[in-house]
Order: C-alpha cells, then sequence, then structure tokens
C-alpha cells in the first residue's frame, strides 16, 4: 500500500510542485492550505508523513507543529519542516536552529528550506518512511 | 600635578561623563518612532516561546488579550547581557575576544562599585580596610577585569584589522577607541601589581573626591590611571561605545516593541506627524522635492493625471 503524505501550504505552486514530486516517487499525496485544515486532515486520514510549510494565514506552520507534538496520538508521525523563513544575514537554516531549541516542541525529522533540493528531499522521505 | 589640581580635574571629567550621558540617553529616548514591523518571538509573549510561537500568528492578534511574561524577558536579557548570546550565535569569531572584553568591563564596573562603596564608608569612619571583601576583593576584581580587557582589546584590534569583512565595516574611531580602553587597562594592571594596597589607595582617592580632599600619600600610578580611567568616562558618552545604552532601545523600542497601532492612540498620532514630514530624500525612485510629504509620495501613482485630482 502507498504510504501518505500531507503536503501543508498555502502556495499552490508548492502544493503542485511537491505533489508532483512525491507521486513521482511513489507516494500517496493530500494536502492543507493551512494550520486549522492540516489539522483536521492529521486526525482524518493519518498521514504517514507531513511536509510542513510555516507561514500560512489563520494557522501558522509553527502553531500547528506544535499542536502536533503535543498530542499524544499525533506526536510520532514524521514531520519535514519547508520553509523560506530565514534568519539574520538570510541564513537558511535559521528556523531549524531556532524549532529545535524549543522546551516544548523536539526538532523535526527533516528540514527543507525553499527552494528544494528535490532529490535531497525525495531521499529524506524515502528515508523517513522506511524507518 | 598638585591634589588640587587631579581634584579639580577629576570633578570637571565627572561632570561632562554625567552631562553628556544624560543628554545621549535622552537623545536615544526621544529618537522618533521606528518602522513598525511584525518581529516574533518577542521573550515576553507569555507561553509562546516554548514552542517557538507568537500572537501574531492570531487573526486579528491585536484584537485579543496578550498576557507578559517579564520573568522570560529579564532571563533572555541576562543572558544577552552576561554571555554575548546573539554575538555568540551570529558571529562566533568576534565573540572569543569581545567577551572577556565585555566581561573585564562587568569586573570592572563592580570593582568601581566597590571602590565607590568603600569610599563612602571611608568618610563615615567605618575601618573598610579591614573587610576581606574590599581588600582583597577589590584588586581581584580589578585585576582579573584589566587582564580580560586588556585581552578582550588587543584581540578585537588585531581581529578587525586582519579580517577583510570586519575592517571594511570598522571605523577608525573604534580602533581608537581599543587604543584608548587599552592603555586605561594597561595602565590599571600596572597599579594592581606594582602599588601595595591597592584597595586602600583607591578608596582613598573616592573618598577624597566625597569629601573634596584628596589623600597625599596616593601613589602616581594610582592617581593617574585613575585620571586616565576618568577620561575615559568623558570620552564615552561622545563615542559608539554608548552602544550599551543604545541596546535598550534597539530591543524594548524596536525588537520588542509589540504595541499595535490602534486609531487615535498616541502611537497613531506619533506616525502620522512623521508621515507628515516634507522628504528631502535625494533617492531619484522617491521624487522628493523637499515639500511633498511621505504621505504625498506613498500615493503618488506616479500619473499626472491621478495625481492632480
Amino acid at each position: 500500500m502507498k504510504k501518505k503524505i500531507l503536503i501543508v501550504d498555502d502556495e499552490p505552486d508548492i502544493v503542485s510542485y511537491l505533489e508532483m514530486v512525491l507521486q513521482d516517487s511513489g507516494f500517496e499525496t493530500m494536502t492543507a492550505g493551512n494550520g486549522n485544515e492540516a489539522m483536521e486532515a492529521v486526525k482524518r486520514e493519518r498521514p504517514d508523513l507531513v511536509t510542513l510549510d510555516i507561514t500560512m494565514p489563520e494557522a501558522s506552520g509553527t502553531r500547528f507543529y506544535k499542536e502536533l507534538r503535543t498530542d499524544p496520538d499525533l506526536s510520532t508521525i514524521p514531520v519535514i519542516i519547508v520553509t523560506a523563513v530565514t534568519g539574520l544575514g538570510g541564513d537558511k537554516y535559521a528556523y531549524e536552529k531556532f524549532i529545535s531549541n524549543r522546551r516544548l516542541v523536539p526538532a523535526p525529522e527533516a528540514f527543507f528550506p525553499k527552494p528544494i533540493d528535490r532529490e535531497a528531499f525525495v531521499e529524506a522521505v524515502k528515508g523517513l518512511l522506511a524507518a | 600635578m598638585s591634589a588640587s589640581t587631579v581634584l579639580l580635574l577629576s570633578y570637571f571629567l565627572l561632570a561632562i561623563f554625567v552631562l553628556a550621558f544624560v543628554i545621549r540617553t535622552l537623545k536615544l529616548a526621544r529618537l522618533p518612532v521606528h518602522l513598525r514591523w511584525e518581529l516574533s518571538p518577542v521573550p515576553h509573549e507569555k507561553g509562546k516561546g516554548e514552542y517557538g510561537g507568537s500572537y501574531l500568528e492570531e487573526v486579528d492578534w491585536w484584537t485579543k488579550p496578550r498576557e507578559k511574561d517579564l520573568v522570560s524577558e529579564a532571563i533572555y536579557m541576562f543572558k544577552e547581557i552576561l554571555f554575548l548570546k546573539a554575538l555568540f550565535e551570529h558571529n562566533r569569531k568576534l565573540w572569543w575576544f569581545s567577551y572577556p572584553f565585555h566581561f573585564g568591563l562587568y569586573l570592572l564596573t563592580a570593582a568601581a562599585g566597590l571602590m565607590v562603596l568603600g569610599g563612602v564608608a571611608s568618610v563615615a569612619g567605618m575601618t573598610v580596610g579591614e573587610w576581606a571583601l574590599v581588600d582583597r576583593g577589590l584588586p581581584l576584581l580589578a585585576g582579573v577585569g584589566y587582564g580580560l580587557g586588556a585581552i578582550g582589546a588587543v584581540g578585537l584590534f588585531f581581529l578587525r584589522w586582519t579580517d577583510d569583512g570586519m575592517r571594511n565595516s570598522t571605523a577608525p574611531a573604534t580602533f581608537i577607541n581599543l587604543l584608548v580602553l587599552l592603555a586605561m587597562f594597561v595602565t590599571g594592571l600596572w597599579a594592581v601589581f606594582s602599588v601595595s594596597g591597592f584597595a586602600g589607595h583607591t578608596m582613598g582617592f573616592a573618598g577624597g573626591l566625597l569629601t573634596a580632599s584628596l589623600p597625599p600619600q596616593i601613589p602616581g600610578i594610582v592617581s593617574a590611571h585613575l585620571l586616565f580611567a576618568l577620561i575615559f568616562l568623558a570620552y564615552l558618552p561622545f563615542t559608539q561605545m554608548m552602544h550599551f545604552v543604545a541596546k535598550y532601545f534597539t530591543y524594548h523600542e524596536v525588537r520588542w516593541d509589540d504595541e499595535p497601532v490602534t486609531a487615535g492612540s498616541k502611537l497613531d498620532r506619533e506616525l502620522k506627524k512623521l508621515l507628515n514630514q516634507p522628504v528631502t530624500w535625494a533617492a531619484p525612485h522617491i521624487r522628493a522635492d523637499g515639500k511633498k510629504t511621505w504621505v504625498d509620495i506613498a500615493t503618488d501613482t506616479g500619473r499626472p493625471e491621478e495625481s492632480a485630482k
């Protein structure tokens, strides 16, 4: 059976691209446009992995990540953060360092700054879903 | 130099320091309101920092209650002031010298505090010289402070001089400031190691300033060093080293000022006042003529027929 991946992003172009990349690699995909929709989808569909954007309307990726990680039933679902958020001097990995240092939530399983390195991204997804 | 000259010079330098420090601080506090931007996370957002969130995530966040966590903010400030955390994270190469430099200055500030305290106590008739905290603590704090400061100043000077990126962004005054501070640290070290009874002499100097009567037996190197330190103090408010005051405003009035702009509020009025200032910016794309305000420029479509309406 195909593994299910939830793509959470408010940019339709990014969603289409990630859908294409993941479907081409043999995964089933579903999508959500913000943190609230994503939480509903996770509860309803129980995906095997989530790719998560951070800056989104209604409910941000940061808030969704907290809700997911603090829910005992959902906290083990692997999350790959895919974001264009940068830090001082355009540091593309600043958000990864930032979220990995929070007391309430653990570090995400993987992190990719936009634009993503397609091969490395697919490798990471396969690696996480094989584990 | 006679004792009375040293005394007068000391008062003069202290007066310059106090006056210039107050004026410069007031100027910083009265700078125009900054650009409003939504930066997060802010350490005083209660319950948000633990997971990296912010109340700016909320839809219409300005209409919702915002709880403040001042303990969290104090912890952040403590780490920043005591360990220069942001520099450690973003410019490690500079931190290796900046940290001993600043920590040395903190120790010297503590030593100066002890010196003044001891001076006051002496004037009040207490035999402070017998207090181990003062008698041993003051030279220890000062010696370590001068040593760390000197290591930091030399390291910062050479790092800024030899690193292409840093040299290009370092003003000539920064090199001069580092040399002035280095001279103060070195004369201080000299005084601590060459004079027995360093604590007693420095407290005598502080007490002398309070009573307008310097004790005659203060060794030359101690007087010279303390005068040099006072010259540095008088010079300090005129330099970029006032950043220790400016930093308060950078954090509290810019980075962490999350007060929303509501219609009719003081902030709203201040912003409107700024927007109605004439613009003299020479950049051609702004098309400023010294008469148009920021509002005129921001609403100018560039089409003569629309602008005329």
